[in-house]
């Protein structure tokens, strides 16, 4: 479990949060830019001291009271917006950096960092002759070899082109796959929340508006999210089969099961997928002759009404309502003509599911050792 | 476009011919024999080593004092802070020989601080550890300054991140901030040093000028010259000179990186 509640004034900005969330995956703060997100994460990094401010990171209290554990005896790693990386080191001598504090008794070993990473060719290149994308997976890598307890990072792609974020992204996934250590990810790119994050902690103004399950906070109708543009449902699943005959892959999700393009790995692997509100209609039957693959139960939980002639009704997968939480964006006279209401049970078609993360599976390779460290 | 060539060009070759000749007279004083064996004689010998032990050894007190006091500056705040630094420039503007003046009458025996170090057996005035102090009193401030923009060059964020690495603040200091801000750093010492072998105001005041005791190069110079001794004197001038030279060309090697941006800055002007 992580607690933190920091308060105070920085200027004339007024700074007032306090979340809890799990110890472990990835949490997302998530907000718009001067929110306060990089506060907060700094003051739970110890590089900032808020006047009043509570930490406990999994049992150990960095900060309480008049009690203040300074940054370097926190057991953290940082990664910070530009990877700042040290100029007058060497790639590889940034890496042996990190490794100053563990003394030794590493649990993240330097073989694991470097090939989960990718950086083992960069060793003897100077910093400066890295590309973004090469300088922040460094950086990530010398963070995760100071053995810390807890990963921060401050927006690590937003520095970096598109390309270069599709490089990495991959290698955050692979790290949320195969390392036990909870992360605390800063961004204000909801895709990269949607694909990356396992708990949502929204912020606004200095404030926590409120944090949970990322599925369950993007569909909450109380929260801004499920208002946004192009809103979507992200939901966990573990792959049951493949068919290599037609390319598709069968996923076990909660309240049914979804047929994805593509080969999604070996039986039993997670992958997180993507279901953006306007690929889903409603029926009060299952389709006869169609082309979409996937046409499942589900009960409708509400539906908030749009601007433009539009609604989004929030369903829940199963004929029990009791699955995965599902967003559909119908028009206002489908939903009028259909005379849907909230309880009734549908058929959700997805006319299109995609992997919130479209990489290859990187994480089927974690290594023994990587096991051992998450065990 | 040609009378713009000669408005810059002429005023620069007038400037190093003028110091060129000036050189060149001092060099061309005595013949070649006579400044060989000026050059040998005890007397230079005893003032170049004089001058290098003093001055070294002042680089170091300086270095010291100077480094850990111009990270204070560039880093942190605190209440007075203008006035301080002002206070720490002080020795830069003030001529040597009013700040070896005020040295003097601060360790005179008379004086309150003088006359403790007295009682513990420590003569500063008129003996070489007086050269030392005065050439360490000029040469801090030097540093302080230098150094002060070489830190300030140095983003805070490499230290933070240090921390975050788990590296206690003095070894980030270490480890990072200081080889981060290193070429620059030694230009200061370099500065520094060069400060202190031409010491000579404050130099004369707190140590005095006596000959095979206190006789650092600028003093050798300066006695010999009053005593008729020329050919010491120009060679002693000339070693000076060509130490001189050579810091010069140090810290223009160690700050070409600067140099160079700034030659492309200007070429773009010019070219627009």
């Amino acid at each position: 479990m992580i607690g933190a509640a920091f308060r105070g004034r920085l200027g004339s900005f007024d700074l007032d949060t306090a979340f809890e969330v799990p110890g472990q995956g990835i949490t997302a703060l998530f907000g718009p830019s001067g929110c306060g997100k990089t506060t907060v994460l700094r003051a739970i990094a110890g590089l900032m001291r808020l006047p009043e401010g509570r930490l406990v990171v999994n049992g150990e209290t960095w900060q309480e009271g008049r009690r203040f554990v300074p940054p370097h005896r926190r057991a953290i790693g940082y990664v910070f917006q530009e990877a700042s990386l040290f100029p007058h080191l060497s790639v590889e001598s940034n890496l042996r950096f990190g490794l100053r504090r563990s003394r030794g008794a590493a649990r993240i070993g330097w073989d694991e960092v470097v090939d989960l990473l990718g950086i083992g060719p960069l060793f003897d290149r100077p910093t400066a002759m890295l590309s973004g994308g090469e300088r922040q997976r460094v950086a990530i890598g010398r963070a995760l070899l100071s053995q810390p307890q807890l990963l921060l990072m401050d927006e690590p792609l937003s520095a970096l082109d598109r390309f270069s974020k599709d490089e990495i992204l991959p290698y955050l996934e692979r790290l949320h796959a195969s390392l036990s250590i909870p992360v605390i990810y800063v961004s204000h790119d909801i895709a990269e929340v949607e694909r990356l994050a396992d708990t949502l902690v929204l912020m606004g103004g200095g404030r926590v508006r409120a944090a949970g399950p990322i599925a369950a906070m993007l569909a909450d109708p109380a929260l801004p999210l499920i208002r946004m543009p192009q809103p979507a449902a992200v939901i966990d699943g573990a792959v049951v089969s493949t068919d290599p005959v037609y390319g598709l892959s069968e996923v076990e999700v909660p309240g049914g099961r979804l047929v994805v393009p593509g080969d999604l790995g070996p039986r039993g692997m997670r992958r997180r997928l993507r279901i953006p509100a306007s690929d889903v209609s409603l029926g009060r039957h299952a389709p006869l002759d169609t082309t979409i693959l996937n046409a499942l139960p589900a009960r409708i939980q509400g539906a908030e009404p749009e601007p433009g002639h539009q609604v989004t009704v929030r369903l829940a997968l199963g004929a029990d309502g009791q699955g995965a939480a599902l967003l559909a964006r119908v028009s206002r006279k489908s939903w009028d003509r259909l005379n849907l209401r909230e309880g009734e049970l549908v058929v959700a078609r997805l006319k299109a599911v995609a992997l919130a993360d479209p990489a290859p599976p990187l994480s089927t390779r974690v290594t023994p050792a990587a096991r051992t460290a998450t065990s | 476009m040609r009378v713009l060539a000669v408005l810059v060009w002429a005023p620069l070759v007038l400037i190093v011919a003028t110091i060129l000749g000036a050189v060149g007279a001092l060099a061309s004083q005595l013949p070649l024999a006579s400044l060989a064996e000026a050059l040998a004689s005890d007397e230079t010998r005893f003032a170049v080593a004089m001058s290098l032990r003093s001055s070294l050894t002042a680089l170091a007190l300086a270095l010291a004092l100077g480094v850990p006091s111009a990270w204070l500056l560039a880093r942190r705040r605190f209440p007075g802070k203008p006035v301080v630094e002002t206070i720490l420039d002080l020795p830069m503007v003030t001529p040597p020989l009013v700040a070896g003046i005020g040295l003097l009458f601060l360790l005179g025996r008379e004086a309150p601080v003088g006359g403790a170090l007295s009682a513990m057996g420590l003569e500063l005035l008129f003996s070489p550890a007086g050269v030392i102090l005065a050439q360490t009193y000029i040469a801090t401030s030097v540093i302080v300054r230098s150094a002060r923009a070489a830190f300030g060059a140095v983003d805070p964020g490499f230290a933070a991140n240090a921390a975050t690495l788990g590296i206690p603040p003095f070894w980030a200091f270490l480890l990072v901030e200081v080889p981060m801000a290193g070429r620059a750093l030694l230009a200061a010492a370099v500065l520094g040093w060069a400060r202190a072998l031409g010491e000579f105001g404050a130099t004369l005041m707190v140590a005095g000028a006596t000959r095979m005791q206190t006789e650092t190069l600028p003093m050798a110079v300066f006695l010999n010259i009053a005593s008729g001794r020329t050919d010491i004197a120009i060679a002693c001038a000339l070693i000076l000179l060509a130490l001189a030279f050579a810091l010069l060309l140090a810290i223009r090697l160690l700050t070409a990186e600067r140099d160079d941006s700034l030659r492309e800055d200007a070429d773009v002007r010019f070219a627009a």
